[in-house]
């Protein structure tokens, strides 16, 4: 199991179930209703490895129509490539040829609630749980359709009991604080969904809840506070409750495109070697599924593996020599290598493809700057700056060059669209700020710009840079500038 | 007899409703029966090019001032000149975008006639959306034209002639534009204009997209970086600044498809908000002086409530809750629902998507164009959503085109919004892949009609044909010192007995399209209402015992002036 999945005990305490019983015992009972027929499947544009699978899963449910295993394998697989209204069709003929199975009433719960068809994922949620009163994701997912669907105080039950069995189950607080929220109870919501960070101190979600909660009612700090911590986790670091019903599905797809998908979470959640591993996986696969071998280029480029680096741009060229991303990346790989001349023309070949790539102009602005080329550059950067306005680099770079060229004023004006948001890269646009400022004579606010450099640098640890504004300043005071 | 008389009085009774009451709606397609013959061209070669699947857009616009409605459409075009089409335009098929003239005031009679060609509007781009205003305050409606490609500004001669003026004024902003919106936000009578753009796509970069089974479809948009959207100011001479760095709206380069401009705090300074595709929303809160703040995120308009951000698409800005705030509809995409940012001033927002019941209708379909309208005139705007996927609905698949959904009518019953799609009328049976829509009163009946702009089909007229006794009040806003067209005027129509109907003037909204400029207002079983009007330039007036049914202009300095 990955780590991060939260681990909850299955082994409930019966007694605790009973609030919610009177809610469960009135839903439908299962295999009431005349199964829908086997779904008739359009897959002859499916990649033939999947289409393989299914066909053959599809053989099995309409050899053996009326076995339950039959046709839930087949849902399984269908729901594992997001067919989900054919999956929803096997999984309501497993339950009702099995209404005692678990996973068939689960399964079609989550499919219905994907479909928008709460009302109908409410009654077999809640068969599946009649089935398993233990299994804490289904529960959950209970919870949130019955709000959905407008039945908060069957949802608050739901969640009360969760949080009564085991007071770690923290997406149960946040149920609990949408339900209340509903009902406008804020301050009520409030306390669950801080219960619900307290628990999982990385559930962007609930900080999310939890700040917006906070503004409504006034307090403005506590609102930005928890709102930084939900721009920190997003919704990244939500819980995920063990749900080895769920993965067993997801385990169906081992396609070269799952793979491509996994390799890009894990490439955002800094683990290189995986994704590598992963997006490989995918061009085995499938060569000619390109995006996988265009992220290799940047992912082998960070991983120290040059060779490999150059073979997979080579590659991506062999089927698609017009994608700017993989001139892009190759370029900046090349830069690393210090191949100025063939990362410029790399850079040159991203904006033929995509003339609006502020990136690629920016560092082709770079290269020519290096070659003193500084009008081209100049251009390169302005253009940068009019595809992507915030472009902080950019402006820095632009700015840069002005000063070098004798235009301080003009510098200051791109100089000054560097400081926000305030990261590690602000001391250097600082310092480049508060020369700027001194070259038009202007010491005081010279001098404010150097010391906030200054500090801020210090603060960062970046030592070097720190003495180096700290040498200005000083120089500065003593020609004069007050 | 006399009990089957009284019998026969109540079933009478239970069919026609009275004033107040929310009569059955009642809408009849009527595209090709009044010559609004155009057909929507993608373009698509098979390539799966992002811009044959986002479709256009439809203004409703009175070009020759003769009081009624004329409707323009936007077209596409190849992307890959030369390859072979997968779907060739019909025959007779004419390239480029369409203006058709409405007949009805000189004849008496709904019809349409294209005047492209006369009116110097052909044109070759590959088209999106369009905002029409009046940028040169002469009295006669712009057209602003947004490309894949380079915009461009139709001026209107007066004459029933446009002239290309895109390059004086140096509005061609470039990359992919989509939605537009005309405002004034520096409140100096001249009409600013702000530009939503999409992604960094290009035709020569084509990413290959695949579904979950490995079948080629369109990319999602997280395949292409986002680009930030442009503000120009108008200098009043005929030419624009841009201004989108000096104002603080490029500090976020975001997908971005549909825009409105709205006063959402209340301040008296029009701010904007800017729906995109699969990142944050954006509310750009106007500061004076000349920038903007972004203030979404904790203004709770920026993600669903579970903060995530949606595929949005298009949008509605509007009074539905007669609490007098702006609230704002967003569409989005299948599975996800719509979201409903229901404002309680000073631009704090809830998603109340589920209190108000548009969760569940909403989420099968794929939304684009949209609009608060109060179809029945009961005083209560209602939704109409136009649906289509943009990516293989599963269902259709084996079909040529299998985008299509149909699309929505949620009549807004005070607490809750109840789809009543199903007994609105043939049209809403009809599936197909919607995109634009404009609302207006078409055949000036007093009911606010529909066009439709959809992708790789037919567009459609919804006339609107339900029987109402409710009554209704159209204006006519002209601002002196405001500009022309007195767009982000507010308005405000008082009612005894109900709470106030607030509105502002605009045109922009949706998705690439632009509606009637005319205030509409149900209003129920009043028969005279007053009208405050709180215009851009800050002056405030009022009318009293307004006669309703009826369409009445109202010029600024006309009115009792009101502190």
């Amino acid at each position: 199991m990955a780590a991060g999945i939260l681990r909850y005990n299955r082994v409930l305490n019966r007694a605790c179930f009973v609030a919610a019983a009177a809610f469960l015992a009135a839903c439908s009972k299962p295999g009431s209703e005349n199964p829908p027929p086997l779904p008739k499947l359009q897959i002859e544009r499916f990649k033939p490895q999947i289409r393989a699978r299914i066909e053959e899963a599809y053989r099995a449910a309409l050899a053996r129509p009326d076995d339950a295993a039959a046709n839930g394998g087949l849902g399984m697989l269908l729901q594992a490539f997001e067919q989900l209204e054919s999956a929803e069709a096997c999984y309501r003929r497993a339950r009702a040829f099995d209404p005692g199975r678990f996973d068939w009433a689960y399964y079609l719960g989550l499919v219905q609630s994907q479909n928008g068809e709460n009302a109908e994922a409410a009654k077999n949620l809640a068969g599946a749980i009649r089935i398993d009163p233990g299994y804490v994701p289904a529960k959950i997912k209970l919870a949130e359709v019955l709000l959905i669907l407008g039945r908060l105080e069957e949802s608050r039950q739901i969640s009360e009991a969760l949080v009564r069995e085991d007071p770690r189950i923290a997406p149960a607080y946040y149920w609990l604080g949408r339900a209340a929220a509903a009902r406008g109870d804020l301050r009520q919501a409030e306390q669950w969904y801080a219960q619900a960070c307290e628990q999982w101190p990385s559930y962007g979600t609930a900080h999310y809840a939890l700040a917006l909660a906070y503004q409504k009612t006034g307090q403005t700090a506590e609102a930005q506070q928890h709102m930084s911590a939900y721009q920190k986790y997003q919704a990244n670091g939500d819980p995920q409750p063990e749900d080895p019903k769920l993965e067993a599905v997801r385990a169906l797809d081992n396609s070269a495109i799952a793979h491509l998908m996994r390799a890009v979470d894990l490439e955002n959640a800094g683990q290189l070697r995986q994704a590598i591993a992963e997006d490989e996986e995918a061009a085995r696969q499938d060569p000619n599924l390109v995006q996988a071998q265009a992220n290799l280029i940047s992912l082998y480029a960070r991983a120290g593996e040059p060779e490999k680096a150059e073979q997979a741009y080579r590659a991506v060229l062999a089927v698609n020599p017009n994608l700017p991303q993989s001139h892009y990346d190759y370029g900046v790989f090349l830069v690393s290598r210090a191949r100025f001349a063939e990362a410029e023309a790399a850079f040159r070949k991203a904006i033929e493809s995509s003339p609006h790539y502020a990136e690629a102009h920016s560092n082709l602005g770079a290269m020519l700057e290096r070659r003193g080329r500084m009008n081209e550059a100049a251009r390169e950067y302005r253009a940068a700056i009019e595809d992507k306005p915030n472009f902080r680099q950019a402006h820095y770079q632009l700015g840069r060059l002005l000063l070098m060229d004798h235009k301080p004023a003009q510098a200051i004006e791109e100089l000054r669209q560097t400081l926000e948001p305030s990261d590690e890269a602000t001391p250097q646009f600082l310092y480049a700020l508060g020369v700027a400022c001194a070259e038009v004579h202007d010491f005081a606010s010279a001098r404010d710009y150097l010391r906030r450099g200054a500090s801020q640098a210090q603060a960062l640890g970046q030592d070097e840079l720190a003495s180096r504004i700290q040498g200005v300043l000083g120089r500065l005071e003593q020609s004069g500038g007050k | 007899m006399r009990a089957a008389a009284v019998a026969l009085a109540c079933l009478l009774a239970a069919c026609s409703p009275r004033a107040g009451e929310a009569p059955g709606p009642r809408f009849r397609e009527a595209a090709a029966e009044t010559g609004l013959d155009f057909h929507h061209f993608t373009g698509a070669t098979g390539k799966f090019y992002l811009p044959e699947i986002m479709g256009s857009g439809v203004a409703l616009l009175d070009y020759d001032g003769d009081g009624d409605l004329d409707v323009f459409f936007v077209q596409g075009a190849p992307l890959d000149p030369g390859a072979p089409l997968v779907f060739p335009p019909p025959a007779g098929f004419k390239p480029g975008n369409r203006l058709f003239r409405n007949l009805l005031k000189e004849t008496g009679k709904l019809r349409f006639v294209d005047v492209t060609e006369q009116a110097g509007l052909a044109s070759t781009g590959y088209g999106m959306g369009v905002a029409v205003a009046d940028y040169n305050n002469d009295g006669h409606p712009d057209l602003y034209v947004t490309n894949f490609g380079s915009n461009v500004l139709y001026r209107n001669n007066g004459n029933g002639t446009f002239t290309d003026v895109t390059s004086d004024a140096g509005l061609a902003a470039g990359g992919w534009s989509t939605s537009a919106s005309w405002f004034d936000y520096d409140q100096d009578g001249l009409l600013d204009l702000y530009v939503a753009r999409y992604l960094d796509f290009t035709v020569r970069g084509n990413k290959d997209c695949f579904t979950p089974a490995g079948e080629r479809d369109y990319c999602s948009p997280k395949a292409y970086k986002g680009l930030a959207g442009k503000l120009y100011r108008n200098l009043g001479n005929g030419k624009f600044e841009d201004v989108t760095q000096i104002t603080g709206v490029g500090a976020v380069s975001a997908p971005g498809l549909g825009v409105r401009a709205a006063d959402f705090n209340g301040d008296g300074r029009p701010d904007l908000y800017v729906a995109n595709d699969g990142e944050a929303n954006l509310l750009w809160l106007n500061s004076g002086g000349g920038t903007f703040r972004e203030a979404a995120l904790l203004a709770g308009a920026a993600y669903s409530a579970d903060g995530v951000a949606r595929a949005g698409m298009g949008l509605a800005v509007g009074d539905f809750d007669a609490s007098g705030n702006q609230s704002i509809f967003v569409t989005n995409l299948t599975r996800e629902g719509a979201t409903l940012y229901r404002n309680s001033g000073n631009a704090q927002f809830s998603d109340s998507t589920m209190q108000f019941g548009l969760y569940l209708p909403t989420v099968p379909f794929t939304g684009f164009g949209t609009e608060w309208f109060d179809y029945d005139n009961d005083g209560r705007p209602d939704l109409f959503i136009a649906n289509g996927a943009v990516t293989m609905v599963e269902a259709l698949r084996g079909e040529p085109y299998p985008y299509h959904q149909r699309n929505l009518l949620l009549h807004n019953e005070g607490a809750r919004f109840r789809d009543v799609s199903a007994e609105a009328g043939a049209p809403f049976a009809l599936s197909e892949v919607g995109r634009g829509a404009a609302f207006g009163d078409i055949d000036n009946n007093g009911t606010l009609d529909i066009v439709v702009a959809n992708n790789n089909g037919p567009a459609r007229l919804l006339l609107n044909e339900t029987k109402s006794p409710n009554h209704w009040l159209a204006l006519r806003l002209g601002g002196v010192k405001s500009n022309r067209d007195a767009i982000g005027a507010r308005v405000v129509a008082q009612r005894t007995g109900h709470p106030p109907l607030v509105a502002e003037v605009h045109t922009g909204g949706s998705y690439l399209s632009s509606n009637d400029p005319r205030i509409h207002f149900g209003v129920g079983d009043a028969t005279a209402v007053s009208i405050r009007i709180e215009w851009p330039s800050g002056i405030r007036e009022e009318w009293t015992n307004v006669r309703v049914d009826a369409e009445i202009k109202l010029i600024e300095g006309s009115g009792r002036r009101i502190p």
